[in-house]
């Protein structure tokens, strides 16, 4: 503070300063005049007696503290006018750092507009989203809509509390269909994928939400008007519903007459009220096209039972006067309150209010790619730093005379040391501002390669995911933190060497010719490090993309190629009758069943690796879990699949024991199952299971799961075993499956047909087929590849392998650039004594043997290091990404080898140059 | 004695000038002509030892300044002992009075 303020009050300091040495010289003149002087004698006695006026004052000043900032202006200055002096050198270290700065800068810049960003909307600060974990589900929950309702109608800290509820929708009674071009502002990092329009249908993204939702979130329709209260009551005959400004934009080219249309959504009647406006997402991680009162899916109103029926996220605006801690003081006696007034509420449930942020929930999903980037990127500003430093202490052997003559004249090693370490972070942070330009284009490349890959494989859906990722201040303090770090990290170790008091040996000059100096050590320290680093992030970015080949070439335990999903619209959402609808289903089925290329159809409730996974219990039947409701609520539950006679046959499933489902068995829905060998071996190890009991479900858990019915049999007799297959996710075979008989009379069924050779040439005999026998029943096709490359834990093995070469490849390219110039300064350094072994009689050949030993010492180690290291990170990494391999020798022996080789190019290129000099003047040369 | 040599007797010089404004605030000169007179001109406090020493001790808040009218009429710095000098004052005139004793003890017995 003192220092603070002397250094704003400096003028009036100096003035002051001034006036007391004025003073008591003048005082000393009046005392030598009255002690008999003349007033010439008495003056000139006094100024004797002072001395020089300026050194004190410069003392004084010392011991103010003022100094220390005038210093570091004095430094700034001093290692402006040098980094103007020495091009190439300014260069070459901006470079390299803004490369790694930026990149960790980019990241952050990502992460910030994942998490940290506030909501788009007005007051921001006082939106929150509540979780629930029960002890099933862990942080952060959805809720069941009867427990917000109790929280709704209970806080007196909310201003408003909707809930909401997202659902894949597939759109009809549209007729005209537009594709513009999105437009948007340039700080959205958007995805925006293609309007997949196959046969007329139309899947859109949903988001059922109560009618207080935009009350919470503090937005108005940009047209129309939004929900009123009263909106989300169930059973209405049609419900009003609002689009997206980017789906309508997309989908209706912003076409006003939109506006009190009627639209069917999954057979949820509708009229357009409102567009919301672009980019609005609330907490979702996309932009959803349609906005429906939650009363459309809540019909009929909700039985007690749906306690457990987690179907929603929640969140509400704060009241002015409320504050946040106080809502967190509240929850724990609003959650103990709903336990004890509903006891059949689950008891270990726990609620939790977090800041609502952009992707809500959902940017847990990127804290996992988040936690393994931020390290890689760190390692490549490390790469960086590690290269700038050696840069630094080539630069500082040149200033070595500069740092004699100071430490000679008296000036402190520790304001040398300051000086040096503040060119460092000036260097840095110039770096930082040029890194802000590199992050943009590192965003937009980036974002544009990882969207693109997306979008190839079709996940993308129609959605939009605006990103803002426009810089703000947390993001300006975040590069100038770094760059603090990294100017202290880079220029310290080599301020420190270059000051060491060791004032002769630098005075007389470049040491000794031969030899490892401490300095050349601390140079192989660098190149190793580099390599070490750099082996270790390919290594990682070897392992992913081998994984993620892996996972390509895995037999999933079914026939994915030869086999279509194929989606009809439900023609009940059309408005057919019921009977009508069961009419057209058969003669599709016999249609299809008769198609050339077609060999089986089977149909499924749902496909593997695609659609939602729906758990049940199940166990040996009579076991003792039975009567015991602790432990029937805790029972291990394992996916199950309803499927239709030929379901095995159409998806290539061999049975290993047993037999199929007849189709008696499947038309009157035996009580007969088929286990996974997996399931089968754990109900009853090392036993035959055909013809045992298991019981399935419990009458409790009949109607606990959203939308769907779950299946309850006390008694179903196992006929048979089926082979392991991967329907749960791609990098593991499921740890259990069964299978339930189930007629393939219902629309909702996926409906899967087996083809000879490529599925592909039938589909589209396929669609034109279903639209033959109806012209409204329109059609999508995906082949059971397509849905393998979609499956979400092989799409983030593949991203995230992708992202990690590239940053594998920017840590190389700096790691290749850095120990070439590091051996091209060694050998240069070493030109004399170059010279007298050549004059000496030493061939070209011998040199280059020479230059190339002492650089492959501090490479080899940096080879040996960095495969501990990447051997370590695999371990780390294997514990995210289930189907990593650990040591995977290929790749550490490829990459290594490869690492290896572009390390001797880097460093035989300067040696050649070395060799090539003539002795005669590598002798002069100074 | 000659009192440049800071580094040696830098804290003496801080505690006689604490010591010499404990009295009464005093201004640098009056305060190097305190300490003249009554060490019998034996020491002779230089200028360029003195004025650093009271910015230092003023910037450690063991003095604070005014300016206010000297005698002879002109505005001039007087610096007063705060609270903190008087503590620091007391623990320095403490140790020194364990430094004079122990030296003395020793000047003593070797004789």
């Amino acid at each position: 503070m003192r220092r603070l303020r002397a250094l704003f009050s400096k003028d009036r300091m100096e003035k002051q300063l001034e006036k007391e040495l004025r003073f008591h010289i003048e005082q000393q003149v009046r005392d030598n005049a009255a002690a008999g002087m003349t007033e010439e004698q008495a003056r000139r006695e006094a100024m004797l007696a002072f001395g020089g006026a300026e050194q004190i004052k410069e003392e004084c000043r010392d011991e103010r503290g003022v100094n220390w900032f005038e210093d570091a202006l004095q430094d700034l200055r001093f290692g402006l006018r040098l980094l103007r002096k020495d091009r190439g050198y300014t260069f070459a270290a901006l470079l390299a750092l803004a490369l790694g700065i930026g990149a960790n800068t980019a990241l952050f810049a990502l992460f910030n507009g994942v998490a940290l960003r506030p909501l788009p909307v007005t007051e921001p600060e006082r939106v929150v989203s509540l979780y629930r974990s029960t002890a099933q589900l862990p942080f952060p929950g959805p809720f069941s809509f009867v427990d917000y309702e109790y929280i709704r109608d209970r806080s007196a800290l909310f201003a408003f509390v909707s809930a909401n509820s997202a659902a894949h929708l597939r759109m009809s009674g549209v007729s005209s269909s537009v594709n513009s071009q999105p437009s948007g502002s340039a700080n959205i990092l958007g995805i925006s994928g293609p309007n997949q329009i196959q046969g007329g249908s139309e899947y859109v993204i949903g988001l059922f939400v109560t009618s207080d939702y935009f009350s919470v979130m503090g937005v108005s329709p940009v047209l129309g008007h939004g929900f009123r209260p009263g909106d989300d009551r169930g059973g209405a005959a049609v419900y009003p519903a609002m689009l997206s400004e980017n789906f309508w934009e997309r989908r209706f080219g912003r076409d006003p007459g939109i506006l009190g249309k009627h639209v069917m959504f999954s057979g949820i009647p509708v009229v357009i009220a409102g567009i919301t406006p672009r980019d609005f997402m609330g907490t979702r991680p996309g932009v959803p096209d349609v906005w429906i009162p939650i009363g459309a899916i809540r019909n009929p109103q909700p039985k007690p039972a749906e306690r457990n029926n987690l179907c929603c996220f929640v969140e509400a605006r704060l009241k002015p006067s409320a504050r946040f801690d106080q809502v967190q003081a509240a929850l724990p006696v609003l959650n103990a309150a709903l336990h004890r007034e509903h006891p059949d509420s689950d008891q270990k449930s726990q609620l939790r209010v977090e800041p609502a942020v952009p992707f809500g929930s959902g940017h847990r999903a990127f804290d996992i790619l988040f936690a393994v980037f931020q390290p890689a990127i760190g390692l490549v500003l490390l790469i960086a730093c590690a290269n700038v430093a050696g840069l630094l202490l080539g630069r500082a052997a040149a200033r070595q005379r500069e740092i004699a003559v100071r430490l000679a004249l008296g000036a402190s090693r520790a304001r040398l040391v300051r000086q040096l370490v503040t060119e460092g972070i000036l260097l840095a942070q110039i770096a930082g501002v040029i890194s802000l330009g590199i992050t943009w284009w590192m965003l937009r490349a980036g974002a544009r390669f990882v969207f693109a890959t997306l979008a190839s494989s079709g996940l993308t859906d129609n959605t939009t995911v605006p990103l803002n990722v426009a810089p703000d201040f947390r993001v300006f303090l975040y590069t100038v933190s770094i760059g603090m770090i990294a100017g202290l990290l880079f220029a310290l170790a080599p301020a420190l060497q270059a000051t060491r008091p060791n004032l002769t040996s630098a005075l007389k000059e470049e040491s000794t010719p031969f030899g490892g100096t401490r300095k050349s050590r601390f140079r192989g320290w660098m190149v190793g490090t580099q390599i070490a680093v750099c082996l270790m992030l390919l290594l990682g970015a070897g392992m992913l993309v081998r994984s993620s080949i892996r996972l390509l070439t895995t037999d999933p335990g079914f026939d994915a190629p030869h086999v279509l999903d194929v989606s009809i619209l439900n023609p009940l959402e059309l408005g057919y009758t019921a009977a009508r609808a069961d009419q057209l289903h058969k003669e599709v089925l016999e249609r299809l069943r008769a198609l050339p290329g077609v060999k089986s159809i089977a149909t499924a409730s749902r496909v593997p690796l695609g659609g939602n996974v729906m758990n049940v219990i199940v166990y040996a039947q009579g076991s003792r879990i039975a009567s015991d409701p602790q432990a029937l609520s805790q029972a291990p539950q394992f996916a199950f699949t309803f499927v239709s006679f030929k379901y095995f046959e159409t998806l290539g499933i061999p049975l290993l024991r047993g037999r199929g489902f007849t189709e008696q068995e499947i038309n009157g829905r035996a009580p007969v199952t088929i286990l996974s060998a997996a399931l089968a071996q754990t109900l009853w190890p090392g036993e035959d299971p055909i013809g045992k009991h298991v019981t399935i479900g419990s009458p409790a858990q009949a109607s606990a799961s959203f939308g769907r019915q779950l299946p309850f049999s006390a008694s179903s007799e196992v006929i048979g075993v089926a082979r392991d297959v991967y329907s749960v996710t791609s990098i593991a075979p499921d740890p259990g499956a069964l299978y339930l008989p189930q007629p393939p009379s219902q629309w909702d069924q996926n409906l899967l047909v087996r083809t000879e050779g490529d599925s592909r040439a039938v589909a589209s005999a396929i669609a034109s087929e279903v639209q033959s026998v109806d012209r409204n029943l329109s059609v999508s096709l995906q082949s059971l590849s397509k849905v393998i490359t979609t499956e979400g834990g092989f799409v983030t093995t593949r991203v995230t392998g992708i992202v990690f070469s590239l940053i594998g490849l920017l840590g190389l390219v700096l790691a290749s650039v850095g120990i070439y110039s590091m051996v091209g300064f060694t050998a240069s350094q070493q030109t004399r004594e170059i010279g007298i072994r050549m004059a000496l009689g030493a061939q070209r050949s011998d040199v280059l043997r020479l230059v190339l030993q002492r650089s492959m010492r501090p490479i080899a180690a940096g080879i040996l290091a960095g495969m501990a290291l990447g051997t370590a990170l695999s371990f780390a990494l294997s514990s995210l990404f289930q189907g990593l391999k650990l040591l995977d020798a290929p790749v550490i022996a490829g990459v290594s080898l490869l690492l290896t080789v572009i390390a001797l190019i880097a460093s035989y290129l300067p040696a050649r140059r070395a060799a090539d000099l003539d002795p005669a003047t590598s002798l002069r040369f100074e | 004695m000659n009192l440049r040599k800071a580094e040696l007797l830098q804290g003496t010089l801080d505690m006689l000038i604490l010591k010499t404004v404990a009295v009464q605030p005093l201004h640098g000169y009056g305060i190097a002509q305190r300490i003249q007179q009554i060490s019998r001109d034996v020491l002779q406090v230089q200028q360029g030892s003195l004025y650093p020493a009271l910015h230092r001790l003023e910037n450690r808040g063991w003095l604070q300044a005014e300016w206010r009218e000297s005698d002879s009429g002109r505005e001039a710095k007087f610096y007063r002992l705060t609270k903190k000098g008087r503590k620091q004052l007391e623990i320095e005139s403490s140790e020194w009075g364990r430094l004079a004793r122990a030296v003395s003890v020793i000047m003593r017995t070797t004789e």
